[in-house]
């Protein structure tokens, strides 16, 4: 408690008080030049200062009015915020007064609390009773405003009203707040208002999935498909005159080009949503193409996008079973989980096609690293290389186990290769293309059989580029009478299980397993080199060769494992440390306990290879031994809330795209009601949308401009931007084209080169030249939807739903 | 769709006070005057001394503006009479 003024120090201090302090010297106003003498007071204008001089005499002792002039004062004070703060001012004063005994200050000090109680109003916590009314008042606070200047829409006004709300001084409140100093409080205090936001988040998902149920269980009303909706939305109301437009509501949904376009550097990829890749650099693999580069919507961030060949794509089969790997490998990701999660994506601007969202590799993977170490350019240490051994264990260990949170099933990696474990920016390693190669199974007849070759090409290729392109071309071959017997054979040969060799369909846990050993070899041996020999090089040789078991071990003196790789390191110990030859001995049985390791992973018959679990445990305790502990990696994955959030987020959007609605609208609402966040609130905005449930999707994009920081919400920042557009095509799917033209004009000017607003925004505009009976409005509205689809046209040349818009926006010109 | 189904989230999209809007500032008044009359019981404040320091912990607790404090407490000062104890 700092020390009450001494009044022989007051005139010494005069210069270093601010004007606050002028009180306890002059009583007076303070002078020009001292600071904060220019403020004027809260409500000063309201300031009465018969009122004044009451709460003064209450405060000083001198009070001697009656019962009925107190209660006036108490409701003078109650209804004026300077008031509250003038006596709140005195209370402090006298709670600090040295010529108070304590008895006399506690009692000031325990009025002064009640009263900043009652100004700011009782934390969530400190009374549950309340919580009910914080919540109304919390609401009422950033519900719509109807102005003027619009219909009042939810969206739009949302972000009128709680600006305002959020910068009102005292006694500013909007006059529907019945509760200001609960408003204020909220306002104020982040702890509370999170609390209130997380059950607005939780109570809205609750009632939003309770209306979606009765619309799906109401007949009269179901709703229509995706496809039945198209033309009938933006058809616009019956009376709005827009007859002869009639293009899709969901342009996305419907474009299918017949000429797939090459991906090249410069090209924009983007979902208008979770990623905006301007792509810097593409690789081609025999299944699938990898582009990336910055992702605007990540600033400082590169990400990747894998996605399939242009021929696979056409294989509607192939690409469903591409969209399902990938989600599957979303779904398993909270198992591993490294990195962001990964996600499926579609991309409007090349025809919708699904790609597998991820985050770059930038050291990219370990085939890149083994090389350099093979080669001496960048060897590795034997903490790396126990560490990575580790930390694929660990992720296999966590694949092949049932999730014990959901219940979901093992999952198998079914190629894992140097290529498919990727670096960290930390150069931890990471697991990609879970379940990815079962793609193959959905291939035509012809590509049955695939093969990969690590020849030449894919040693180059694998130089940087290929850091997440899964494996190197391959070529067809014949199949052998034991060989493909059950599926198609996929993988890389040095790697693949003598099971693998039947088929997609005999692949196991153990199969992983087996790859895990050729991985552990290569990391801990001196040379380039597997531990299997074919004779021929060819398929069938490989096949012969892993039937018969390895034809190299670590210990093998060509190997070079204790001269050139990474246990070399601990024959060179430091001098204080030991000899060169403790070095050497513990080299030795760690080597040794590794080869049984390796030997043991790569046992023809599956059944003799130990479980993932049991390697992760005993390579931790060969890296102990050895003095290379590696960081202990958690038997458990556990996801903090952010990371679980965006599982969620992420996973729940890839639901979508799978046409799997029901677990798409689930996962996002529990990530919702998990975490009460803007962006989530905008994928179920999406969603509900594109299910036809165009009035909560409303709803959710008014949550989400809620939700989301002030600041966010400006047209010129990118989160209330991409809002923007949602609620435009939302708004347009409504036949509310002044709206959604209002709203796309917002998305477009943060973002001109956004195809699918010009397309959006040449729409709306083209109904709404329709419905005007000014013939000069109606021109200067197609005019400017004419400029608007053009541009978008020159943005996505070949897409056919923007190329239709055009010729009818055109024509609609010429007969004007 | 078939309109909202959660009366406590219905009522505020209209912007209109809840019910107990009035109780509830009948409440604040008779806490406040409860509060005014204990301190019309208690002691009289022999001097007044307002601290920047102490405006900052005013703000702090009533969730409320240093600057605002601080400006309310120069009004405050210029509202005393010079022989009250306030002014002294």
């Amino acid at each position: 408690m700092p020390r009450p003024p001494d009044p022989r120090d007051r005139e010494d201090k005069l210069s270093e008080l601010p004007a606050a302090d002028w009180l306890s010297v002059h009583g007076t106003a303070p002078p020009p030049g001292i600071p904060g003498a220019d403020m004027q007071p809260i409500g000063a204008s309201r300031m009465d200062d018969a009122v004044i001089q009451d709460i003064i005499r209450l405060t000083t002792g001198q009070w001697h009015g009656d019962d009925e002039q107190l209660t006036e004062l108490a409701g003078q004070i109650e209804e004026n915020a300077s008031y509250q703060i003038a006596l709140a001012l005195l209370l402090d004063a006298g709670s600090h007064s040295a010529e108070l005994s304590p008895e006399q200050r506690d009692h000031l000090s325990n009025l002064l609390e009640d009263l900043a109680s009652l100004v700011r109003g009782p934390h969530i916590e400190d009374d549950p009773d309340v919580y009910e009314r914080y919540l109304e008042d919390w609401l009422r606070s950033t519900s719509p405003v109807t102005t003027d200047e619009g219909d009042g829409s939810a969206a739009s006004s949302h972000s009128r009203s709680r600006g305002m709300d959020r910068h009102a001084g005292l006694g500013s409140l909007p006059a529907a707040s019945a509760h200001p100093e609960v408003v204020r409080h909220i306002a104020r205090c982040e702890r509370c208002e999170a609390q209130l936001q997380l059950a607005y988040s939780a109570r809205l998902a609750k009632r939003l999935k309770r209306r979606i149920a009765i619309a799906a269980a109401n007949e009269d009303t179901a709703v229509p498909t995706k496809g039945e909706r198209g033309a009938e939305a933006l058809r616009g109301p019956a009376n709005s005159g827009s007859k002869g437009l009639e293009t899709t509501r969901n342009w996305r949904a419907t474009v299918r080009s017949h000429h797939p376009v090459a991906i090249t550097p410069g090209m924009r990829l983007t979902d208008y949503h979770f990623c905006d890749i301007t792509v810097e650099g593409v690789a081609e693999g025999e299944l699938a193409v990898l582009a990336w580069g910055r992702d605007a919507l990540q600033p400082g961030h590169r990400r990747a996008l894998k996605l399939l060949r242009p021929t696979f794509r056409a294989v509607s089969a192939m690409a469903d079973a591409y969209r399902e790997a990938i989600v599957a490998w979303c779904a398993a990701w909270r198992r591993t989980p490294r990195n962001s999660p990964p996600q499926l994506v579609r991309l409007p601007l090349l025809d919708d096609t699904p790609a597998l969202l991820f985050d770059y590799a930038p050291h990219g993977n370990l085939r890149t690293a083994l090389r350099r170490a093979h080669s001496g350019q960048q060897p590795l240490s034997p903490q790396e290389a126990f560490g990575w051994s580790v930390q694929i264990a660990a992720a296999l260990a966590a694949l092949h186990s049932v999730d014990r949170q959901t219940g979901a099933m093992a999952m198998i990696h079914g190629d894992l290769t140097p290529e498919n474990i990727l670096l960290d920016p930390d150069r931890s390693v990471w697991l990609s293309d879970v379940g990815l190669s079962r793609t193959w199974a959905a291939a035509p007849a012809v590509n049955l059989t695939r093969l990969h070759a690590r020849g030449a090409d894919a040693q180059a290729q694998a130089e940087g580029s290929s850091a997440a392109t899964g494996g190197p071309p391959g070529a067809a071959v014949p199949m052998a009478r034991e060989i493909g017997s059950r599926g198609p054979v996929v993988g890389t040969p040095p790697y693949m299980a003598p099971e693998r060799w039947l088929g997609l369909h005999a692949l196991t846990p153990a199969s992983d397993v087996y790859a895990l050993g050729v991985i552990i070899f290569e990391l801990f041996a001196g040379v380039p080199g597997d531990p299997f020999v074919p004779t021929p090089h060819s398929p069938e040789g490989w096949f012969h060769a892993h039937q018969s078991g390895p034809s190299r071990t670590l210990r093998d003196r060509d190997v070079a494992a204790l001269t050139h790789g990474p246990l070399a390191q601990l024959a060179q110990p430091p001098a204080s440390s030991g000899g060169r030859a403790v070095g050497r001995a513990i080299g030795e049985e760690t080597l040794y306990a590794l080869d049984m390791l390796v030997r043991q992973c790569l046992a023809p018959v599956p059944e003799d290879r130990p479980p993932a679990y049991t390697m992760r445990e005993r390579l931790s305790e060969l890296a102990e031994r050895a003095g290379c502990l590696a960081e202990p990696i958690p038997e458990d994955a556990t996801l903090d809330e952010t990371a679980a959030f965006e599982h969620l987020h992420r996973l729940g959007h890839s639901y979508g795209h799978m046409g799997r609605h029901e677990e798409q609208l689930a996962t996002l609402f529990e990530a919702a009601t998990m975490t009460p966040r803007a962006e989530v609130w905008t994928t179920l905005g999406i969603t509900l949308h594109e299910q036809g449930h165009d009035e909560a999707a409303a709803e959710a994009y008014a949550a989400a401009s809620s939700l989301m920081p002030a600041e966010h919400r400006r047209p010129s920042h990118p989160a209330g931007a991409r809002l923007a557009f949602h609620a435009a095509n939302t708004y347009r799917s409504l036949g509310q084209h002044q709206q959604a033209i209002e709203h796309y004009r917002r998305s477009l000017e943060h973002d001109n080169q956004h195809a699918a607003a010009l397309y959006g925004y040449s729409a709306s505009l083209a109904h709404s030249a329709l419905a005007a009976s000014d013939p000069r409005l109606r021109r200067k509205q197609f005019e400017e939807a004419h400029s608007a689809i053009q541009r978008a046209a020159a943005l996505a040349p070949g897409n056919s739903e923007i190329g239709r818009l055009h010729e009818q926006i055109a024509q609609a010109l010429r007969d004007i | 769709m078939h309109g909202h189904d959660d009366p406590s989230l219905e009522a505020d999209a209209n912007g209109t006070q809840g019910p107990g809007a009035e109780a509830d500032a009948d409440r604040t008044k008779n806490a406040i005057l409860a509060l005014l009359r204990a301190l019309a019981a208690g002691p009289g404040i022999p001097q007044v001394v307002v601290s920047a320091e102490r405006a900052a912990g005013i703000a702090q607790r009533l969730g409320v503006e240093v600057a605002q404090v601080r400006a309310l407490a120069s009004a405050l000062a210029a509202s005393c009479p010079d022989d009250s104890p306030a002014g002294k």
